[in-house]
């Protein structure tokens, strides 16, 4: 187990509140999808609490990599750190992904193997089937979050987000 | 009498620059030693802020700013041990003499505490004024104003940009930590590491411009279109 977020009552932003049925377990060499309607409070979730533990609990022992839905800041910030760095252009979204999993790759510190890493629709810009083949040498926890259901991805685990009302949402492991 | 949508909108944004002309001379040139009463505009702002706004609005403000805030205390202080002294805002505030006077009487440490805490509350004053004039100015009221469209897009303009910057920008640890370095560099060393401080910084402030700069074009974009569609529009309308 790399990482826990036990059942209970949580909040994803001032005005919605989501119920987490029963625990949610995440392991390495497991995928994970994240599913729901549109407004749901999936990204909220996940950068509101899953993103929230991973940087808790994993900070300074495994390397993760999490890709907002609002990825345009993380884009340009990563633009400008390798034109500093390596005096080298990043044109698009998908060259940015790219180059941010070589990155990790490169400043490997701990010397493992291991890796988070958190995509939030960026099926938008990459083909998650190239992402998931950048990181074939890691034992990786993968979680994605995708509107498409045909994505030829074989999950382990699927998380579903319901939204009950305007105020509550609900999520199940299936 | 009953004053229609546009003038109301005029009077509302005239009375709202009026107000802060007024609120930016007490502050930044009548009262701008006046330490008690910075405090006390400072507290009463604050509750304004929270009761207008929500405490929420309030306490972003203040997480905006105190990065800020405590560089320019680390550049006072640095000031302070050079003793250095703050002519110019002794002449803005026609006290040069008597400052002259005052900094020869006094510890030149006290001098020195004093400019620090003027210049924090002036500029938390003016910061918290300036932002609660511009956003109680809605985009409803600018629209409203019977002004040539030309100087109008400007407005509307400047204030999505501002709205953007407020709301959507958020450099914080999401952003940060897509960088490995950064993510892996203990909090410990964080303080002690300028260069590391410096260059991360430095691409905060890379990422800001070119954020700004590429929502500029597509927000200045928008608005044309916009102008342009509604006056085919009325166009139509008239054949």
């Amino acid at each position: 187990m790399v990482l826990s977020i036990l059942q209970g009552k949580y909040e994803l932003n001032p005005a919605m509140n989501i119920q987490i049925q029963s625990d949610i377990v995440f392991d390495y060499d497991k995928k994970y999808s994240i599913r729901g309607e549109n407004g749901s409070g999936k990204s909220s979730f996940v950068r509101n609490i899953l993103y929230k533990s991973v940087s808790k609990n994993c900070k300074g022992k495994v390397q993760y990599i999490y890709f907002d839905q609002e990825i345009l800041s993380q884009y340009y910030y990563v633009k400008a750190y390798v034109s500093m760095k390596e005096h080298k252009k990043i044109n698009t979204i998908s060259a940015f992904i790219t180059k941010t999993i070589e990155l990790h790759k490169a400043n490997n510190i701990y010397n493992s193997n291991k890796l988070i890493i958190i995509l939030d629709e960026t099926d938008k810009y990459i083909d998650t089937t190239e992402v998931l083949a950048l990181i074939a040498d890691y034992e990786c926890v993968f979680i994605n979050i995708s509107h498409s259901t045909n994505d030829n991805l074989k999950y382990d685990r699927i998380i579903e987000i319901n939204k009950i009302d305007d105020n509550n949402a609900t999520l199940k492991i299936k | 009498m009953q004053l229609s949508k546009s003038n109301r909108a005029t009077l509302k944004i005239i009375s709202l620059v009026i107000l802060a002309i007024a609120l930016l001379w007490l502050i930044c040139y009548k009262y701008v030693s006046n330490i008690p009463f910075q405090i006390g505009y400072l507290i009463v702002a604050n509750i304004i802020y929270a009761t207008i706004f929500k405490p929420k609005a309030n306490l972003k403000l203040w997480r905006i700013w105190y990065k800020k805030m405590i560089f320019l205390l680390v550049v006072n202080l640095l000031f302070a041990y050079l003793d250095i002294q703050f002519h110019l805002y002794d002449k803005l505030s026609h006290q040069i003499d008597k400052s002259i006077d005052f900094y020869h009487k006094m510890d030149h440490l006290e001098y020195h505490k004093q400019s620090i805490a003027r210049i924090f509350l002036t500029l938390m004053n003016t910061i918290l004024t300036l932002d609660a004039i511009i956003l109680l100015i809605s985009f409803s009221d600018l629209v409203l104003l019977p002004i040539g469209i030309e100087v109008k897009k400007k407005i509307l303009f400047f204030r999505s940009i501002f709205n953007f910057l407020t709301e959507k920008v958020k450099l914080n640890d999401v952003v940060t930590d897509t960088i490995p370095e950064y993510q892996f560099h203990s909090k410990r060393n964080k303080f002690l590491d300028f260069k590391f401080l410096f260059k991360r910084n430095l691409i905060s402030i890379f990422t800001m411009l070119k954020l700004v700069t590429e929502q500029s074009v597509i927000l200045g974009q928008l608005i044309d279109n916009k102008i342009t569609h509604s006056n085919f529009n009325k166009n139509d309308d008239k054949k």
